[in-house]
């Protein structure tokens, strides 16, 4: 008998899926489906054999085959069926045994779907016991197909006639040829989709390791009396639900998210959970794959019981099911998820008069998305639930996995207990991982004072401010003579005393004199706002004001007895000594008024003395004064050297508004310890001098990043010891500690390391339970220095100072911060909790921004919040898919871009520029007649499809043609070969181009454009043209796509009002060409082009696009290829381009400009009809390697850090009518600088939330480039500010300023002054590191500089100019730095 | 046809029968959810069904058993949002 011929049938959207995932795990037995039955009875072996011949031959997916056809999967079925075989193991000494053992070896063999779609044997143990064990590949079944093949065994088995299920090809075929999804189910889902891009948090903040995917299985105890518990829970009234299996469906999906929420710290918790999809009583009766996986999603609250997240995990899976359908489960909602509950509510008959056991087996492997995966079944019907978790080997250990098990069910236990008690009130273990105390420590002395009067007779210095300075003798009495001019003022223990003075020789001596008084101090900055000076002493009612003459310019009349700084002070003694309160810092209040942070003596000596001893080189320690006096990191910095017999060596405020004083403190290396920030930190390095004296830098105030330390170590000096300092002004400084080790501290950031002597670290979920290693949670400090409270606000106090639950002291401090406990022990930093920011290390309380804005009368309203491009929720144009994360792009109520919009528009007027392929023709005759040389035209052929395409309609017009391709360095191999063979196949003469300067241009393009593309379109249109040029070619063809065309010509702006005729456009279209190629850039400097580009040859040589001529379906292009070329897809850059730098540009793109560098053209392609939205969106949902992306930056020789920050910074929202610019003056006046909103967005009102809060969400986003200075561009006029002003685009990133713009409203900061000031000295102009703040416009500093001697160029480091400074991007960030995003990347 | 009302529960009732039953008959006052006769998954089309044949949404609210558990429910539901 001949076998009957195979039939395909086509794949399911599932089936791919799951195709996909063993394409990428061949080895792996990930979806593996295991049925192991115990079978207990007289059986008969060879009527069980024959009762499965019969279901095999029955049904489809049975005798399917599958196999790769040029990637492709192919499905057929064939009529074969195979004989159950038997392994007769009764022999053996322990059958069971070896039956498991047997079974277990052939589960993790994955099964070959060339062959057959499962693999069977049947086991004998005795002649009473047997099993079935059948391992079937996921997909051609699941669990349901499982329980109808056991239903039509069972009757196979015991009678003859067994009638034919319905078959899975009608299924899939029916599937294959269904009406589109219901656009309202799409949209659905694809809510679900949107602004979410990343994968959800792993348990336990656990990171995975590479490799094979491996997974552990574990069975949970779940047992009978738990299974009865929950079946009560469910059966009372307050858990109804529509149907049984709903009810408890969505019961264990709230257990679940319960769980998850507390392991993960997520609030969101998405939950991927398989739909059956067999709605009618056929679909009930095929065996196949009909499951989909799609996410629940659902919010868990704070205050949340069993009850409310039930309701709401209710709500959600009838969300889920009215909105489940055939084909709703796509790749881009299958990785919505990384927990998957698996909840089966299936039951599996028995054989008939056999006592049948069914167990479902893990393979050893899983989908490697999948972080966990929780079974819950009893297919046998006891009663008693099955509850397996399926855990990801590679991200938890043995041990990990079994506390999480065991957590889970503790959380189960004590939720089913009392379903109305608030979830966060369960702990889910009794271990205390994450509260951490430090050491005893020594000692310390009741006041610093104490320890300062150790040194009183000492003749050494203690203070030094340039050529002068004071011994601690003479500190001690200058300090003796403020404390008795206070005195003598009224100043008494506890009575604060603000000093508000710049930085200088007596500075010390005056904050010592109002202790030695038994005062507090207040210290206010010299360039506090008068406003916010006002507002503090108001608040404060000082005693007494000690000022200079800085400070008292600040201050308002008759607040305080005045003490001059710099007055001549009579002999004095020393006052009464030390009252309880040291000092009172105010920062940033979220009331919107500062608050005063007391700290008492105790506790300042404390962290003195701690800090001294940790940074100290032990004995006499020099610090510099360099930072404002107003910020607690200072204080370190004062006391340090005066507790251990050092010096303080002051560094005055620099001129400019920008206090640049640190540099001066790297320049003179004249003291052992420095204090700063990592914004400081990255100024020094970029300054780069070594020191040698400087040991050790703390570094405190915002987070500190890997990168940042291991450049400092390589500028500055290796021998540094880097300590980053944690801690609130409300833990006095500094509480914990981790010294820089650049062996082990391989993450982006440096942990926050250990607690300080005497302190004590909890960090804890919001119900105020310690949470589990791994998971975030807010820092809460407590231990034996502790600020006392607010400065006469209880109220505020009692809020974050609370009695400590712990017993480890009084008090814990509730910082805000949110943290994680690591495995190795020790503290990562993750930033802020709560609506408070942190900019360039200073907090800042978004009310007190608000507060400044609306005591402006025209404001209304408003909201004030830190924002980075494209974060935050993201909408698709339904159309065209674009984000509304790409500036300028909004969505109008029906979910269309302006794009779009504007498109409707022009589409027909556009039609004017196209043309037929006459035309092309046309044109090709006429280059022909005007050659001078052997060509008619060169083809730019760039090795993709529209290129390839276009060279081979060319190639049909005429064969003279020069085929030139510009190779980069990074072109693909693939490409390469397709150029080579489609040029040999036509016969063509082809020519590589090549310039050495390819990787500047990339390096000059990245740091301007954030993309590749730009430098590299540019490039190959200046060398064609040259080639052109000099071999009398007059015509450049390009496969350019008509996408492209509308993206960078056919703009709304030229049809606005008008329908332009076809020679218009085409004027419009060389006057851009012209200006493009005019532009004095990087391509034109190094490639020389302004010597054989001019007006002429651009006239001259005329651009062809194929594609105006040819209107074509990109399905006709692969079609075509496909039949008449050898190009092949390029394999080796995953995308449809050519080009492996491509990655780079979209990983720079992303990462600084918010969203992807294809949004815009992808969308053009969606718009003509060239793909669709949904494969424009899966080509932009790359996740591109960082490190790869890193590895091509130093081919490129460019270093990460060189690439300008994201873009971002406060943002304020406003309503009200008046003009950004008088606001901007009326916060000047209010705010310190770095508390100065960087976007301001003017609204008639703003959007709230049915709640009245402002709606977030609803909120417009900021253009992320800064609006340009109202002025004109004023041009450059003298060589120096030519030079200048090129130095200015290229460091900013953005021309569109001119010589008399004001550097900080062109977007300048500190990090960008010095780059200027070095690239400035390099091109041998006078500039100092201040003197862009000193001069703040190009005009004022080029004369300044032309009025000074010129330096000696400065040699260069490397012949190709090395970076000038390489930080981490987030150091740059957090400089806030924000450049300007340029024109398109093609116009030719 | 004289009834819309009986009409409209008619193709419920049709739909519940032919697509979800297979063609078995169903009685008025018999019990189809908690009986498992349906499972979630055709409950939510049954609700969808509801919706089609009265042209109204069902709200999230009203999933629920006493509103679907039979087909007598059902014309009451119907019944009720008529005169809502």
């Amino acid at each position: 008998m001949t076998e009957p011929e195979a039939t395909a049938i086509p794949l399911t959207q599932s089936q791919a899926l799951i195709w996909t995932g063993q394409s990428l795990a061949p080895e792996s037995p990930l979806y593996n489906m295991v049925w192991r039955i115990g079978l207990r009875g007289a059986l008969d072996p060879d009527r069980f054999a024959a009762a499965w011949a019969q279901v095999v031959a029955g049904a489809d997916m049975l005798r399917a085959r599958f196999e790769d056809r040029q990637g492709q999967p192919v499905q057929t079925v064939t009529q074969s069926v195979s004989a159950l075989s038997f392994l007769d193991l009764s022999g053996d000494a322990d059958p069971r045994q070896a039956a498991d053992n047997w079974i277990a070896s052939d589960a993790a063999t994955p099964v070959d779907l060339t062959q057959s779609t499962w693999r069977s044997r049947l086991l004998k143990l005795g002649d009473t016991d047997w099993i079935w064990y059948l391992n079937q590949h996921h997909i051609a079944t699941d669990g349901a197909a499982g329980a109808v093949l056991l239903r039509r065994l069972g009757v196979a088995y015991t009678q003859a006639d067994l009638p034919n299920p319905p078959q899975f090809a009608d299924h899939a075929r029916a599937l294959a040829e269904a009406a589109p999804l219901d656009p309202a189910i799409r949209a659905f889902w694809d809510a679900q989709a949107e602004g979410h891009r990343r994968p959800m948090t792993s348990p336990y903040g656990a990171t995975r390791q590479p490799g094979q995917p491996a997974s552990q299985r574990l069975r949970l105890d779940f047992g009978a009396d738990r299974s009865a518990r929950l079946r009560a829970c469910l059966a009372n009234p307050r858990f109804a639900a529509i149907s049984r299996d709903l009810g408890a469906f969505a019961l264990w999906a709230a257990l679940y998210a319960g769980w998850l929420h507390r392991i993960t710290g997520d609030t969101v918790i998405r939950i991927g959970a398989p739909f059956h999809n067999r709605l009618t009583p056929a679909q009930q009766d095929t065996v196949g794959l009909f499951i989909e996986m799609l996410p629940l999603s659902v919010e868990v609250q704070a205050g949340d019981t069993l009850e409310t997240l039930y309701d709401r995990c209710l709500s959600a899976a009838i969300d889920y099911l009215r909105h489940a359908r055939p084909g709703t489960g796509t790749p881009e909602t299958v990785v919505l998820f990384n927990a998957v509950l698996n909840f089966m509510p299936v039951q599996i008959p028995p054989l008939p008069g056999l006592a049948t056991d069914v167990q479902w087996l893990h393979a050893g492997a899983h989908d490697g998305a999948h972080d966990l995966r929780l079974h819950v079944y009893d297919f046998n019907a006891t009663g008693t639930y099955t509850v397996e978790m399926d855990v990801n080997t590679a991200l938890l250990d043995a041990l990990a996995r079994k506390a999480a098990a065991a957590q889970f069910l503790s959380l189960i236990d004590a939720a089913l207990a009392d379903p109305a008690r608030p979830l966060e009130q369960i702990a889910l273990t009794d271990r205390r991982d994450s509260i951490l105390t430090g050491g005893d420590g020594p000692a310390s002395p009741a006041s610093v004072l104490d320890a300062i009067a150790a040194h009183e007779s000492s003749a050494a210095p203690a203070v030094i401010c340039g050529d002068t300075s004071l011994s601690h003798a003479e500190l001690a009495k200058l300090s003796d003579r403020y404390a008795s001019a206070l005195a003598a003022l009224g100043v008494s223990p506890d009575r604060p005393v603000a000093v508000c003075a710049r930085r200088s020789l007596r500075l010390p001596a005056a904050v010592l004199g109002v202790l030695k008084a038994g005062g507090c101090f207040v210290p206010l900055a010299a360039d506090t706002p008068p406003d916010r000076v006002a507002a503090i002493l108001g608040r404060l009612k000082p005693a007494a004001i000690i000022a200079d003459a800085a400070g008292r310019d600040l201050l308002p009349p008759d607040t305080a007895p005045l003490l001059a700084l710099e007055a001549e002070l009579s002999e004095g003694t020393s006052g009464p000594g030390p009252g309880s309160l040291a000092y009172v810092i105010f920062t940033s209040g979220s009331t919107g008024t500062p608050k005063g942070v007391e700290v008492a003596h105790d506790a300042f000596a404390r962290y003195i003395d701690w800090a001294a001893r940790s940074h100290g080189p032990q004995g006499p320690t020099d610090m510099p004064l360099c930072s404002a006096l107003g910020f607690d990191l200072t204080l370190t910095s004062l006391f340090v050297p005066l507790v251990t017999g050092g010096a303080i060596h002051v560094y005055p405020e620099t001129p400019g508004g920008t206090d640049l004083a640190i540099l001066e403190v790297f320049a003179q290396d004249a003291v052992d310890v420095v204090k700063l920030t990592p914004a400081h930190l990255a100024l020094a390095v970029a300054q780069g001098t070594p020191v040698a004296r400087i040991s050790t830098l703390i570094i405190g105030g915002e987070n500190l990043t890997t990168a940042l330390c291991r450049k400092a170590r390589a500028r500055l000096g290796a021998h540094l010891t880097l300590a980053n300092e944690y801690g609130p002004t409300e833990a006095v400084v500094g509480c914990m500690l981790h010294r820089f080790d650049p062996a082990t501290d391989t993450g982006a950031n440096v942990p926050i390391g250990q607690p300080a002597d005497g302190m004590t670290i909890a960090i804890l979920d919001k119900g105020g339970n310690p949470v589990p290693a791994g998971v975030v949670g807010e820092i809460h400090i407590g231990g034996n220095r502790l600020a006392r409270g607010y400065y006469r606000d209880p109220d505020q106090t009692a809020a974050v100072f609370r009695p400590d639950p712990f017993d480890t002291g009084p008090m814990l401090y509730a910082s805000g911060d949110l943290a994680r406990l690591r495995s190795d022990g020790t503290v990562d930093y993750l930033g802020r909790a709560d609506q408070q920011l942190k900019l360039s290390g200073v907090r800042i309380e978004p009310a007190e921004v608000e507060a400044a804005l609306l005591s402006h009368d025209a404001v209304s309203a408003a909201h004030v919040m830190a924002w980075t491009p494209g974060t935050g929720k993201a909408a698709r144009c339904t159309r065209c898919g674009l984000s509304d994360t790409v500036p300028n792009v909004t969505l109008d109520p029906e979910g269309i871009c302006d794009i779009c919009r504007a498109f409707e528009g022009i589409r027909d007027a556009a039609q004017a520029y196209f043309d037929t392929p006459e035309g092309l023709q046309a044109e090709l005759m006429r280059a022909r007649a005007r050659k001078t040389g052997k060509y008619d035209a060169i083809m730019l052929l760039s090795g993709g499809k529209d290129s390839a395409y276009a060279l081979y309609r060319l190639a049909d017009l005429t064969r003279d043609v020069l085929v030139l391709t510009l190779d980069n360095g990074f072109l693909s191999e693939g490409a390469k070969d397709n150029i080579r063979r489609m040029t040999a196949d036509l016969g063509l003469e082809h020519r590589f181009l090549t310039t050495p300067a390819m990787n500047e241009i990339f390096r000059d393009s990245l740091q301007r454009f954030s993309n590749v593309c730009q430098g590299c379109f540019k490039t190959i249109y200046a060398l064609a043209l040259k080639v052109a040029r000099d071999e009398g070619i007059p015509a450049i063809v390009t496969g350019l796509s008509r996408g492209q065309f509308f993206e960078t010509r056919l703009t709304p702006d030229l049809f606005r009002g008008r329908t332009p005729s076809r020679a218009e456009i085409e004027a419009v279209v060389l006057r851009a060409r012209k200006a493009y190629h005019g532009m004095d850039d990087s391509v034109a400097r190094l490639l020389g082009t302004h010597e054989f580009l001019d007006e002429e040859v651009l006239e001259d040589i005329r651009f062809v696009d194929l594609y105006r001529y040819i209107d074509v379906p990109v399905s006709e292009i692969y079609r075509f290829l496909d039949a008449h070329a050898p190009w092949v897809r390029p394999g080796d850059t995953g995308r449809s381009t050519n080009c492996l730098i491509n990655d780079l540009g979209i990983h720079v793109h992303s990462r600084r400009e918010g969203y992807h560098n294809y949004a815009l053209p992808y969308a053009w392609d969606v718009r003509l009809g060239h793909k669709t939205r949904d494969e424009a969106l899966r080509e932009l949902d790359d996740d591109i390697d960082p490190a790869k992306a890193e590895a091509m930056l130093a081919q490129i020789g460019l270093e990460e850090g060189a690439l300008p920050p994201r873009r971002g910074g406060l943002v304020a929202y406003v309503a009200g009518d008046v003009s950004p610019a008088e606001l901007r003056a009326h916060l000047a006046a209010r705010l310190p600088r770095e508390m100065m909103p960087r976007h301001l967005v003017i609204l008639p009102a703003l959007p709230l939330t049915t709640n009245g809060k402002v709606d977030r969400a609803a909120l417009p986003r900021p253009d992320p480039v800064l609006s340009t200075p109202d002025s004109a561009r004023e041009p450059a006029e003298t060589a120096t500010e030519r030079a200048l002003l090129e130095i200015y685009q290229r460091m900013l990133g953005r021309e569109d300023f001119g010589v008399t713009d004001n550097f900080y409203d062109i977007g300048g900061e500190s990090i960008a002054a010095i780059q200027i000031a070095l690239a400035a000295a390099e091109a041998g102009l006078a500039v100092g590191s201040t003197a862009v703040f000193e001069h703040q416009t190009i005009r004022a500093l080029a004369q300044a500089v032309d009025g000074a001697a010129p330096v000696p160029t400065a040699p260069k480091k490397t012949p190709d100019r090395a970076p000038l400074i390489d930080l981490g991007a987030e150091d740059l960030a957090a400089l806030g730095r924000v450049r300007t995003r340029k024109a398109r990347a093609d116009t030719p | 046809m004289t009834d819309p009302r009986a009409a409209r529960l008619s193709q419920v009732q049709g739909f519940i029968e032919t697509t979800l039953l297979r063609g078995r008959a169903i009685g008025g006052g018999e019990e189809l959810l908690l009986s498992g006769l349906l499972d979630s998954l055709a409950v939510m089309a049954l609700v969808a069904e509801v919706e089609r044949v009265s042209g109204r949404p069902v709200p999230p609210t009203d999933v629920l058993i006493e509103n679907f558990a039979t087909l007598d429910a059902i014309g009451a539901y119907l019944d009720r949002q008529d005169s809502a």
